[in-house]
C-alpha cells in the first residue's frame, strides 16, 4: 500500500512542479566591470592578479569594528604603502620561499585604515588578523616613506612607524605559517611565565625573562611570531644588539651575568628552533630574509 | 482507505494552489532594479550642481560647533572640496551604495574625514561625525538636499552653491578672528548680545578649538549658562539653534565692520553683539572653583593687546614678560602666589594670604609681600623693588591688586581643567586667558 502511495505522489509531483518555464528575466547579479581608478588598477596588477588578494582602501563600515572611530586612508598614500609592503614583506618571502608559497599563504583580503585604532584605555591597535584570511592595517595616514627632507629625529620617528607596521604584517603572516604546520613543541618549553597580564611587562622586563617583547609573554604562539617578526625587521646588527643589551642587576645593583646569560640563551635557543623550522618546513632561510629586508629599510632611510 | 482519499484530495488542492505564479507586484520594477534606480537617482542629484553644495556640518552639536564645506561631486566618483578654516582645496573618492537605503560614502581621507578622525577633537573619539549619509529628501526647488548620518541620524543639509560661494567661503575665517579677537584692535572683553524685548544681555565667550560658544546671562534673577555650537557664514556667524528669551529667538548675525559688531539678521528681531565694558551675568562658585583652596595652578599665556602693552618693557635687563601664573593651592603646601613670569625662567611672585571674593565670580588678588625665588634677581626685596618700584611696575601692581578685582569668565565650566578669562574690573580691555 505504501509503495503505491509513494509511486502516486512521485508521479503527481513530476507532473505538477515542472509545468511552467518561468521567464527569469535579467540577471540580478551585477557583472559589469567596475570603474577603476589608477589606484585600483595598480592594486589589480600588483596584488590581485599575482596573488589573488583583494585590497580594500575605500571606507567600508562592514569591514571594521563599528565601535571604533576610524578614518579611511588618503588615496595618495595607498600605492606608496602597498608598494613598500610588497618590497618589505611579499617580495622577500617570494624570493625566499617561492611564488607558490606566497600565493598559498598570503592573506586574501587586506583592509587599509588611515587613522589610529584607539582602545578605551588609550592604547593603539596596529593590526588585526582574522584566521589568516583577512588582515586589517591601521595608521596609514601617519606613515611616510619620503624621509629625504627630515632631520635625524624625525627620520628616526618615521622609521619607527614603518618598522612597526610591517612588523605587524610579518607577525600576522607568522601566525598563518605556524597554524598550518606547528613549530616544534620544544619551543613552548623554553620559557615558562606566559601570562595574560603581559601588558604589565615592558619590553626590557620581558627580555630579562627570555622573551623578545612584552607581548610575546601572552602565549607561545605570540612568542613565536613576535620572535619571527622582530628578528626579520631588526636587521642582523639590530637583532644581536637587542639580545646583547639585556642587563640584569642583582640586589646590590651589580650586573647579574649569570641571569643575563640565561635570558640571552633562551632567546638564542628560540631563534635556532625558529630558523630550523622556517628552513625545514617552508624552505625559508630567515637570515637571508632578514638581510634582504635590512637592505630595503636602509634604502628608505637613505643610508 | 479514508486516508488515501485525504491524501489525494490534499494533493489535488496543493497542485492547484501552490504554483500560482500570478503574483502581481505593486511596483513596476523588481526590488533590485528599484534599489539600483534609487542609487542612480541619488548620485545624479549629487552631481547635478555645477558649483557643488554648501553644507554647515555639525559633527556633534553636543560638544562641537559646525564646519562649512563646499562639496562638488563628480561623475567619476571624485568629490572636490574646500572648507572654511583655511583655503586648502582637497579631493576624495566617494560612492553611493545601497545599504538598506541609498548611502553616500566618503571613501578616502580628506578634509571631511577630519570630522571622524580619532586624533582630532577628543582623543580616540574625534569630533563625532560620520562618513556615511542617507538621502532623506530634496526640496521642491531642488536647491536643498536633506541627508542624515547613517548611524546617529543627525542631519546634514546641502545647499546648492553658486559661482560666488567658493570666494565667499574665504570670508568665514575673518569672522572667526572677530570672535577670537585675533588681530583685533583693542576692545573691551565682554561680547554682549542685546536684543529688543530681552530683559538682560547675553555674554558670549567663543572657544575656537571646538567652535562652540559659552553663553551666560541672567533670567528672572537667576544665573543661566549654556554651550551653543556656532558656525560661520560669509556674512558673520550663526547659532546651531535659536537662543530664545522672552519668547524672542535669535540665531543669525551679520558683521558690521563700521561698528565692529554683529547685527541680528533674523526676521523681525533687532539687536546686536557688541564689545562692552559690562558683564551682566554672574556665575556662581567661580572664585571657589578656580581660586579656592582645592583648586590647581594655571597659566595665562594669552594676554590682551592693551595688557601686553602695559607689561612689555617691565624689565630693563632684556628679559621679556611671558605669562601670568596662579598658584592657589593649599597655603600649608606652599605659599599661594600670583606670578609674573619672564622668558628667562624667573618670576616675581605676589604672596597671597587668601584670594578674596567680591562676588561669586569676582576675585581680588590682595598682596602686600613677595615670595622670594631661590636665585637672582628676585631672591631678595631689592631685586624685586628694582622692577616693581618703577613707574610701570607700580601701575602693574596697582592693576593686579586692585580692590575692584578681576571677573572670572570661563570658556566652559568643567569638573576639572576649566579654562577661563580673567578680566580686570579696572579696565575690561585688560584680560588674560588662563588654562
Amino acid at each position: 500500500m505504501k509503495k503505491i502511495l509513494f509511486l502516486f505522489f512521485s508521479i503527481a509531483i513530476l507532473f505538477t512542479s515542472c509545468t511552467k518555464e518561468d521567464d527569469l528575466g535579467k540577471s540580478l547579479i551585477d557583472t559589469s566591470t567596475p570603474e577603476l581608478n589608477d589606484v585600483d588598477e595598480w592594486i589589480r596588477e600588483n596584488y590581485t592578479y599575482p596573488f589573488n588578494v583583494e585590497v580594500k582602501y575605500r571606507w567600508d563600515n562592514s569591514e571594521v569594528d563599528n565601535s571604533k572611530i576610524l578614518t579611511p586612508p588618503a588615496k595618495a598614500d595607498v600605492i606608496p604603502f602597498l608598494d613598500k609592503m610588497k618590497n618589505i614583506w611579499i617580495d622577500p618571502y617570494v624570493n625566499a620561499g617561492g611564488i607558490d608559497f606566497m600565493k598559498r599563504f598570503i592573506p586574501k583580503q587586506m583592509v587599509l585604515v588611515g587613522s589610529h585604532n584607539y582602545n578605551d584605555n588609550g592604547s593603539i591597535v596596529l593590526g588585526q588578523a582574522e584566521g589568516g584570511r583577512k588582515v586589517t592595517l591601521f595608521d596609514l595616514n601617519y606613515i611616510t616613506f619620503d624621509l629625504s627632507e627630515m632631520d635625524s629625529y624625525h627620520k628616526r620617528k618615521a622609521m619607527e612607524a614603518i618598522v612597526q607596521v610591517f612588523k605587524t604584517m610579518h607577525h600576522e603572516f607568522g601566525h598563518i605559517l605556524h597554524q598550518t604546520v606547528a613549530y616544534p613543541i620544544e619551543y613552548k618549553k623554553i620559557c615558562t611565565g606566559y601570562t595574560s597580564n603581559w601588558m604589565n611587562f615592558s619590553d626590557m622586563d620581558a627580555k630579562r625573562l627570555g622573551f623578545i617583547t612584552g607581548y610575546s609573554m601572552l602565549n607561545p604562539d605570540e612568542d613565536f611570531v613576535e620572535m619571527l617578526s622582530t628578528f626579520i625587521m631588526s636587521g642582523n646588527e639590530g637583532w644581536n644588539k637587542l639580545i646583547d643589551d639585556i642587563y640584569i642587576y642583582d640586589e646590590n645593583w651589580k650586573y647579574d651575568t649569570a641571569a643575563e646569560n640565561i635570558a640571552k640563551a633562551k632567546i638564542r635557543q628560540k631563534e635556532k628552533i625558529m630558523a630550523d623550522y622556517m628552513l625545514q618546513v617552508w624552505n625559508v632561510n630567515i637570515y637571508e630574509l632578514q638581510a634582504e629586508i635590512e637592505g630595503i629599510l636602509a634604502e628608505i632611510k637613505g643610508e | 482507505m479514508k486516508k488515501i482519499n485525504l491524501y489525494i484530495t490534499s494533493l489535488i488542492l496543493l497542485a492547484f494552489t501552490a504554483c500560482n505564479n500570478d503574483f502581481e507586484s505593486e511596483f513596476d520594477l523588481s526590488p533590485d532594479e528599484r534599489a539600483s534606480e534609487a542609487v542612480k537617482e541619488f548620485k545624479e542629484v549629487l552631481t547635478s550642481s555645477e558649483y557643488g553644495w554648501l553644507t554647515h556640518y555639525y559633527p556633534n552639536p553636543n560638544k562641537f560647533g559646525g564646519y562649512t564645506y563646499i562639496l562638488n561631486f563628480g561623475e567619476t566618483g571624485t568629490v572636490s572640496m574646500n572648507w572654511d578654516l583655511y583655503d586648502y582645496p582637497d579631493q576624495a573618492e566617494y560612492s553611493v551604495k545601497m545599504i538598506e537605503e541609498p548611502i553616500l560614502i566618503f571613501d578616502t581621507y580628506s578634509k571631511f574625514s577630519k570630522m571622524t578622525d580619532p586624533e582630532i577633537g577628543e582623543l580616540g573619539k574625534g569630533y563625532g561625525g560620520e562618513l556615511e549619509f542617507s538621502f532623506v529628501r530634496q526640496s521642491a526647488d531642488g536647491d536643498t538636499l536633506y541627508l542624515a548620518e547613517r548611524v546617529n541620524e543627525d542631519p546634514m543639509v546641502l545647499v546648492k552653491a553658486t559661482a560666488e560661494t567658493s570666494a565667499q567661503l574665504r570670508e568665514y575665517a575673518k569672522h572667526a578672528e572677530h570672535l577670537t579677537r585675533r588681530n583685533e584692535s583693542v576692545v573691551p572683553f565682554y561680547f554682549n548680545l542685546s536684543v529688543d524685548g530681552w530683559d538682560s544681555s547675553v555674554n558670549m565667550v567663543f572657544d575656537e578649538n571646538r567652535s562652540i560658544a559659552f553663553l551666560s546671562y541672567m533670567l528672572a534673577g537667576e544665573s543661566k549658562r549654556e554651550l551653543m555650537p556656532v558656525n560661520f557664514t560669509h556674512e558673520g556667524f550663526e547659532f546651531h539653534h535659536p537662543l530664545v528669551l522672552n519668547g524672542i529667538g535669535v540665531r543669525s548675525f551679520k558683521y558690521d565692520a563700521s561698528k565692529n559688531q554683529f547685527d541680528i539678521t533674523d526676521v523681525d528681531v533687532t539687536g546686536a553683539f557688541k564689545y562692552e565694558t559690562i558683564y551682566t551675568a554672574e556665575l556662581d562658585g567661580m572664585v571657589t572653583k578656580l581660586f579656592g583652596p582645592k583648586s590647581f595652578d594655571s597659566s595665562g599665556k594669552y594676554i590682551s593687546p592693551k595688557l601686553l602693552s602695559l607689561m612689555s618693557g617691565l624689565r630693563i635687563d632684556g628679559a621679556s614678560f611671558k605669562s601670568f601664573d596662579v598658584d592657589p593651592y593649599l597655603k600649608s603646601w606652599a605659599p599661594k602666589t600670583f606670578e609674573i613670569f619672564f622668558d628667562d625662567w624667573t618670576a616675581i611672585k605676589f604672596a597671597i594670604d587668601d584670594f578674596e571674593q567680591v562676588s561669586e565670580d569676582i576675585v581680588v588678588i590682595k598682596s602686600t609681600e613677595y615670595v622670594f625665588e631661590w636665585s637672582p634677581p628676585f631672591d631678595n626685596q631689592e631685586g624685586i623693588d628694582a622692577v616693581m618700584n618703577t613707574e610701570k611696575g607700580v601701575a602693574i601692581r596697582a592693576l593686579i591688586t586692585s580692590v575692584k578685582g578681576w571677573t572670572i569668565v570661563p570658556v566652559e565650566i568643567k569638573e576639572f581643567g576649566t579654562d577661563y578669562y580673567l578680566v580686570s574690573n579696572e579696565d575690561p580691555e585688560m584680560y588674560v586667558f588662563f588654562e
